[in-house]
């Protein structure tokens, strides 16, 4: 039976789990959910608890993001090897998990307030996590993924996460201008994000997260 | 090889599932206390990742996230699941305890005291309540009841027991969160084995 990923109709916390799913060529059903879908899914007794996205995996509910990506990692080998490799991925994981609240922010923010939420971004959220990714992945000797030599879990947490900020008109340009300060973590972000999504121009025009009728 | 050390404030924290680990695996560490009036200047000293910690130093470098730290060590000495619905389960029950510790900061830190009150309340006639229940749940539908994963400790177990002694070891918190834990048989008998073992004295 094919897994079937629940969420709403945008990147946001399940980007990660696409992404993974699209590198190891798994066919699954996304199972799109409108805002009022979305109330009667939480009190159908199905979940644990009540929180999206969620992973239906042989008539069993999975929730929680870090630990459906650590199902999928192990499942289909994207698990770092060594525990210091595991460490790198569970600190981008958390490091992820933080920024994309900020990012969400400004993503979701009314069109009055993108101004100042994309300057406040910039000054105060990027230099800080980017700065420590930066330093992190310029000690790497290869730089084409950010652990152990291969796509992880990591890469999806990372790609997953920022995608959307790459793909907000004000807030991608924001980021990329900066690029010149992040020089080693930039180019990979690029690197991936043309490798996932093909053409920026595809990302913009063709919502694939819209509900076909 | 020098042991390795944890940096942190003392007190049951964020700290304490690893050192929980350290004793399980008996792995000698140094733990090296850092005064609360030193930490601001500290964390301005750039020594520390995000300004944060526990953090842990192991030959010559310097680890943080006590997520991810745990997570490391978990692998390094046997208490992390490969087995995928393992490995999920772990997660699943230690994303449960960091939503626990979000629900209950605002009812321990807090410059707002009517605020701080509300919050404790909410904390313990809702949340708490809420959560031990789900977990009740799942750990009365195991076989083996006294590990929260499959049959052996994981970081899962270091994490769970670390969480329960921030509020048993805090006078303010430690009363009203025995009571609500008693109404949970499994998860109390779980709990009351665990502590009783990990913190055994050490010969």
């Amino acid at each position: 039976e094919k897994m079937k990923l629940y969420y709403l109709p945008l990147k946001g916390r399940a980007e990660p789990m696409r992404l993974l799913l699209k590198d190891a060529k798994v066919d699954y059903e996304y199972v799109v959910l409108s805002g009022e879908e979305w109330k009667q899914f939480k009190t159908n007794g199905k979940l644990d608890f009540a929180q999206l996205p969620a992973l239906e995996v042989n008539g069993e509910m999975m929730v929680q993001s870090q630990g459906i990506m650590n199902y999928l990692g192990a499942t289909y080998g994207y698990i770092p090897a060594t525990p210091e490799d595991y460490y790198d991925a569970a600190w981008y994981q958390a490091s992820c998990q933080d920024l994309f609240k900020k990012v969400a922010d400004v993503v979701f923010s009314p069109a009055e307030r993108v101004v100042a939420g994309v300057k406040d971004f910039i000054n105060n959220t990027l230099p800080l996590y980017y700065g420590n990714f930066e330093k992190k992945f310029a000690a790497k000797a290869q730089k084409d993924f950010l652990v152990g030599g291969r796509y992880s879990i990591a890469d999806f947490i990372a790609v997953g996460t920022l995608a959307c900020a790459y793909e907000h008109p004000q807030l991608g340009k924001a980021i990329r201008d900066e690029a010149g300060k992040y020089p080693n973590f930039s180019k990979y972000m690029e690197q991936q994000l043309k490798h996932f999504y093909q053409t920026i121009w595809l990302a913009f025009h063709l919502n694939p997260y819209k509900k076909k009728k | 090889k020098e042991k390795m050390k944890i940096h942190y404030f003392d007190g049951y924290g964020r700290a304490e599932p690893m050192k929980l680990l350290f004793k399980h695996a008996k792995v000698a560490y140094e733990f090296c206390a850092i005064e609360r009036e030193k930490w601001p200047e500290i964390k301005e000293s750039g020594k520390f990742d995000f300004k944060q910690v526990p953090s842990l130093e192991m030959d010559g470098k310097y680890y943080v996230q006590s997520g991810a730290i745990l997570a490391m060590l978990g692998l390094k000495y046997g208490y992390f699941p490969k087995e995928p619905e393992l490995a999920y389960e772990v997660y699943w029950w230690i994303g449960g305890f960091e939503d626990i510790i979000g629900k209950a900061i605002p009812a321990m830190y807090n410059e707002n005291e009517e605020a701080k009150k509300k919050a404790g309340e909410a904390f313990f006639s809702t949340h708490l309540p809420f959560y031990l229940g789900v977990f009740e749940k799942k750990l009365a539908a195991k076989e083996k009841k006294d590990f929260l994963v499959g049959d052996a400790l994981s970081i899962a177990d270091f994490s769970c027991i670390g969480l329960c002694q921030m509020f048993l070891k805090r006078e303010e918190v430690s009363a009203p969160f025995g009571g609500v834990l008693e109404k949970f048989p499994t998860i109390k008998k779980y709990v009351d084995d665990k502590v009783k073992e990990f913190y055994q004295a050490t010969i």
